[in-house]
């Protein structure tokens, strides 16, 4: 059975690229792939919170993540929309 | 079970992570999609090696709905119509693959007992309305609010654009 500290490191790849990606200023455009990443760690670090730590249900973590999920996919599509119409002539 | 769900998690682990540093390290921008689609199934990988079943599911289609997204509005200076279109495409494919899944959970209720031995999750289309309908109705109620607004303010946008 994976670990929680298995957990805090995939989530820590994940959210620390997706942290590189957001103050990175090679281009204006790629900000937004950040979005999915913290996405993904966030999803990550509490479903593994869940799991493995006493306080907080297996199903309540499983809950928190995919609540997450779906916050971060609202979040990239008004980001994308914004950047969208920002680019407008 | 438990070494079954150590290497899917390690697999996840390694797909997410990678493709995590691709998006961020990588200088071409055609590896970013790839690297999306990576950190998406990866991270559905490993949620599923933590008996987080239909956390993996959502996370899967919420990434990858959330990387076609953002790689759509990045690359959208050097679009053409072909690329519109099959963006498109790929929309619709993902729209009849939930259909799809939302059949087989109300179809092949009799499943149950194979997904429900782990007592993390079931595919009983009876628990799951239960669970949107019952437990969580302030929820399900909230994000379809949300959806509305966000559908409400997209058509409102195009429609003052056009």
């Amino acid at each position: 059975m994976p670990s929680f500290a298995a957990c805090l490191v995939v989530a820590a790849v994940l959210l620390g690229s997706g942290s590189l990606v957001a103050a990175w200023p090679r281009e204006r455009g790629p900000g937004l792939l950040a979005l999915p990443l913290l996405t993904a760690g966030a999803a990550v670090v509490l479903a593994g919170a869940g799991r493995f730590t006493s306080g907080v249900g297996a199903e309540a973590g499983q809950e928190l993540a995919a609540l997450a999920c779906l916050t971060g996919l609202a979040t990239t599509a008004v980001a994308a929309a914004w950047a969208r119409a920002g680019s407008q002539p | 079970l438990d070494l079954v769900l150590t290497i899917v998690f390690s697999i996840g682990a390694v797909l997410a992570g990678g493709g995590a540093l691709a998006v961020a390290l990588v200088p071409v921008p055609a590896w970013r999609p790839l690297g999306l689609l990576a950190v998406a199934a990866g991270s559905a990988l490993a949620l599923l090696g933590l008996s987080a079943w239909v956390a993996a599911a959502v996370a899967l289609a919420c990434l990858l709905a959330s990387g076609l997204l953002a790689a759509g509005a990045t690359e959208r200076a050097g679009q053409t119509e072909t690329g519109r279109l099959t963006q498109t495409q790929v929309g619709a494919l993902a729209g009849a693959l939930l259909v799809i899944v939302l059949l087989v959970i109300a179809v092949a209720g009799g499943l149950t007992g194979a997904f429900a031995s782990g007592g993390s999750a079931s595919l009983d289309p009876t628990a799951l309305g239960r669970a949107l309908f019952d437990r969580d109705a302030l929820a399900v109620v909230a994000v379809g609010a949300a959806i509305l607004v966000g559908l409400a303010g997209g058509a409102v946008v195009r429609r003052r654009r056009s």
